[in-house]
C-alpha cells in the first residue's frame, strides 16, 4: 500500500494506492512519473487484522488537512478459481477500507473510493460488453466482485465512488502476478510448456496495465465529473492464437504450450470500443507486447548482474 | 454443451470504406432489417456488429460512419490513420471482428445484405469454412474489366495452384476464427484470399446475381484500376507458385539430358569421329549443356528455399485446428426454414 501527499497553493491533496500486482503498480509508476506526489509505502498485510486495523487507524493522523483524498483499491488476491470464503475474505478487506473512506470523509471535503473490479467475473461469456449490458456472474469470483461494487456505490453521497471494470490486464511487474501474455513470453524464451486456460479461438479483450495506471493518474488531476461505472478495456477481440502468433513474431521463437478448456475457461469475453471512456489510451497489441518483453529482459538482466 | 454455446450464432460484418458516403447509411439500414428479421423469425443467428473500416475515405464517408455508429449501437467505426488499401483495410476489420462467422462486403450495394443468410445456409449445407458469392453475370457490364478481372484471377489460380482463387470475390463468409487467424498473420503484402487457403480447403461459392450499380452508372469503383493492379501483384507474391517447382524440374531434366547428351558425344566421338569436323564440339555442348542443367537446379533449390522463407512472412501455419461443431445447429436451421 501506498499513500502520497502533494500541495498546490498552500492546500494539501492525498492519494492511497491498495494493491501492488499489475494494476497496482502501474497506477503507482504512472502517478510516480507525473512527479508531483511524495509518496510513502507502507506493508499491507493480509493475514494480520491488528496491523492492518492500526495501520488504517494511524493514516487520517499522518494525513491531516486535507483538500482531496482519493483511494483507490486495486488489490485483492481473488481470481476466477477463488471461492465464496477467498471473496468473503477480500470483500472484507474493501469494507475495512471504505470504513478509513467514511472516517477521513469527516475531515476532508472530498473523499473518491476508485475499485477495480473485473469485466471478466461480471460478464464471463458475454460479448460485446457495452455500457448498456448487465453483469451475470457465473462463479463466486464474479458475485464477489459485484457485492464489492455494491459496498462502494452505497457510500455515496458523503463520497465519490468510481468503479473500474477493466478486461484481461496484461503487462510485467517483476514481484506481482504474471498475466497471460507474461507467462507466454516467458515459457516462449525458457521453451518450458506452459498451460493455458481457453481454446486457441477464446476471444478476450486485452488491456495493457499501463494505459490503466495512465487513465487512474489522469484522473487523479482532473476534477470528479464523468460516468460512475466505466469498462477499462482495449475494445479489440483478440484470440489467443492471434496473441500468440503475435508474440511469436516479436520474439522469433515458436511457443509450445498446452491449452485446457476445462471448465469454462474457452469463453469468449468481447468489450464494444464505444462503451470506453474518453481519454483511456488503448495501446495497440504489437505494441504493448513488445513493452512487455522488453521489460522482462531488461528485468532479466539486472537479476543476472544482481550482486 | 456450456450456456455460451447454447446463444446465437453470431455474424460480424466488415466493410472497408473508401468513398461510400452515398451508400453507406442505406447499407447500414439493410443490414439492420436483416438482424431485425433474424430476431423476428427466432433464428440462432445473431448479426452481432457492422464494422465500418474508414480507409482514408477520400469522400464524407468517416463523418457518416460515425452519425452511423451514433445512431445504431452494434455499429463500430474505425478510422484507420492513412490510406492502406482494401484487404488491409478488411485485415484491421476482421482483426476486430468477434463474430463466430465474418461477413466482408463492399460499401456500394453491390453486394445484398438479404442474401446473407444464403450463403450461411450454403456453409452450413457443405461444412464450408469459406463461402464466395459468385456472380452469375458480368457485374459492371464491362467486357474488359469482367472478362480481365476472371482471366488474371484463372492465370493466378493455375499459377499458385489455388483452386478457390477463381472464385474471389468481396462478398464473402469466412468462419471467424479461420478469419482471424488468417488476418493476425497476414502482412501487407498479403493477399488475403491465398491467406485463407493456408488456413482451410473448405471453398464454396455461390452463384447469384451481382451488379456494380455504381460501377455501370458512374464508370468509377471505390478502387479503382490501380487498386486492382495492385491485388493482382499482391496476389501472386503471397502464394507458393508452381512455377519454382517447375524451375527445378526442368533444371532436373536439363542436367539429365546433358548426360545422356554426353554420353551419346563421347561414344559418337569414339566410333564415328567423322561425324563432326570441328574439334571440341562435342565436349562444348556437353559443357554447356552439363552447368545450364546445374544452374536450373541450384536456382530453382535457391528459388524454393527464398519461397519457403516467403511463405513463412506471409504466415503460413505448419497446423491448425478448428472447431465447427456448431455447424449442426446452423444446418439443422436452414433445413427446417429454407433460405
Amino acid at each position: 500500500m501506498k499513500w502520497g501527499r502533494r500541495s498546490t497553493g498552500g492546500k494539501n491533496r492525498h492519494y492511497l494506492v491498495f494493491g501492488g500486482g499489475l494494476v497496482g503498480a502501474a497506477i503507482d509508476e504512472a502517478i510516480a512519473r507525473g512527479g508531483h506526489w511524495q509518496a510513502t509505502a507502507m506493508r499491507w498485510d493480509w493475514t494480520d487484522a491488528d496491523q492492518r486495523r492500526a495501520q488504517l487507524a494511524a493514516l487520517p493522523g499522518l494525513m491531516g488537512e486535507s483538500a482531496r483524498i482519493d483511494i483507490i483499491w486495486a488489490a485483492g488476491v481473488s481470481g476466477f478459481s477463488s471461492t465464496d470464503a477467498d471473496m468473503a475474505t477480500e470483500t472484507g478487506h474493501v469494507a475495512e477500507v471504505a470504513a478509513l473512506a467514511r472516517t477521513l470523509s469527516d475531515q476532508c471535503p472530498i473523499v473518491a473510493f476508485h475499485l477495480f473490479s473485473s469485466i471478466g467475473g461480471l460478464f464471463e461469456g458475454q460479448s460485446w460488453i457495452g455500457a448498456e449490458s448487465q453483469p451475470r456472474a457465473l462463479r463466486p469470483y464474479g458475485r464477489g466482485k459485484l457485492e464489492q461494487e455494491a459496498m462502494v456505490l452505497d457510500l455515496a453521497p458523503g463520497i465519490v465512488p468510481r468503479i473500474y471494470r477493466p478486461s484481461s490486464v496484461y503487462g510485467f511487474t517483476p514481484n506481482g502476478r504474471r498475466g497471460l501474455f507474461a507467462a507466454i513470453i516467458a515459457s516462449t524464451l525458457t521453451n518450458r510448456p506452459a498451460v493455458i486456460f481457453g481454446s486457441p479461438h477464446t476471444l478476450r479483450d486485452y488491456v495493457f496495465a499501463q494505459d490503466i495506471g495512465d487513465f487512474l493518474a489522469g484522473t487523479l488531476a482532473r476534477p470528479l465529473t464523468g460516468e460512475t461505472v466505466m469498462l477499462l478495456a482495449s475494445g479489440k477481440p483478440t484470440s489467443l492464437s492471434e496473441a500468440i502468433a503475435t508474440i511469436e513474431a516479436q520474439i522469433g521463437r515458436r511457443y509450445y504450450g498446452r491449452f485446457d478448456k476445462a471448465p469454462h475457461n474457452a469463453l469468449d469475453m468481447t468489450v464494444r470500443m464505444t462503451a470506453l471512456p474518453p481519454g483511456l489510451r488503448r495501446t495497440p497489441l504489437r505494441l504493448g507486447i513488445n513493452l512487455v518483453h522488453q521489460s522482462m529482459l531488461r528485468s532479466l538482466i539486472s537479476e543476472a548482474h544482481a550482486p | 454443451m456450456t450456456e455460451h454455446d447454447e446463444g446465437p450464432i453470431t455474424v460480424s460484418v466488415v466493410v472497408p470504406v473508401y468513398s461510400g458516403q452515398d451508400y453507406l447509411m442505406r447499407l447500414a439500414e439493410e443490414l439492420d432489417a436483416v438482424r431485425t428479421h433474424w430476431e423476428e423469425i427466432g433464428a440462432p443467428l445473431s448479426l452481432a456488429e457492422l464494422i465500418l473500416v474508414d480507409d482514408a475515405s477520400i469522400d464524407g464517408s468517416p463523418a457518416v460512419i460515425d452519425r452511423i455508429a451514433e445512431r445504431f449501437s452494434w455499429v463500430m467505426p474505425l478510422h484507420l490513420s492513412r490510406n492502406y488499401g482494401q484487404h488491409p483495410a478488411t485485415v484491421a476489420g476482421i482483426l476486430f471482428s468477434a463474430g463466430n462467422w465474418v461477413i466482408t462486403m463492399d460499401e456500394d450495394l453491390q453486394h445484398p445484405p438479404s442474401r446473407i443468410a444464403e450463403l450461411l445456409a450454403c456453409a452450413a449445407e457443405r461444412s464450408a469454412d469459406v463461402v464466395y458469392a459468385q456472380p452469375t453475370a458480368a457485374v459492371h457490364r464491362s467486357a474488359l474489366r469482367d472478362r480481365g478481372s476472371a482471366g488474371i484471377k484463372q492465370l493466378i489460380s493455375w499459377l499458385t495452384g489455388a483452386n478457390h482463387v477463381r472464385f474471389v470475390n468481396s462478398f464473402r463468409l469466412i468462419r471467424g476464427e479461420i478469419a482471424r487467424s488468417a488476418a493476425s498473420v497476414a502482412i501487407h503484402d498479403t493477399y488475403f484470399d491465398i491467406e485463407l487457403g493456408f488456413f482451410s480447403q473448405r471453398f464454396a461459392s455461390l452463384p447469384m446475381a451481382l451488379v456494380d450499380e455504381r460501377y455501370v452508372r458512374t464508370g468509377k469503383s471505390g478502387y479503382g484500376i490501380r487498386s486492382l493492379i495492385a491485388h493482382a501483384w499482391r496476389m501472386v507474391f503471397s502464394a507458393h507458385l508452381r512455377l519454382l517447382r517447375f524451375a527445378a524440374l526442368l533444371g532436373a531434366f536439363t542436367t539429365a539430358l546433358a548426360l545422356f547428351l554426353a554420353v551419346a558425344l563421347v561414344v559418337s566421338n569414339l566410333v564415328w569421329p567423322h561425324l563432326v569436323d570441328v574439334r571440341g564440339w562435342a565436349s562444348q555442348m556437353v559443357a554447356i549443356t552439363f552447368f545450364g542443367g546445374v544452374n536450373t537446379v541450384l536456382i530453382g533449390i535457391a528459388l524454393q528455399y527464398l519461397s519457403t522463407l516467403v511463405l513463412r512472412a506471409h504466415g503460413r501455419p505448419t497446423f491448425f485446428v478448428v472447431d465447427r461443431s456448431k455447424d449442426a445447429r446452423l444446418a439443422a436451421f436452414f433445413a427446417s426454414r429454407p433460405t
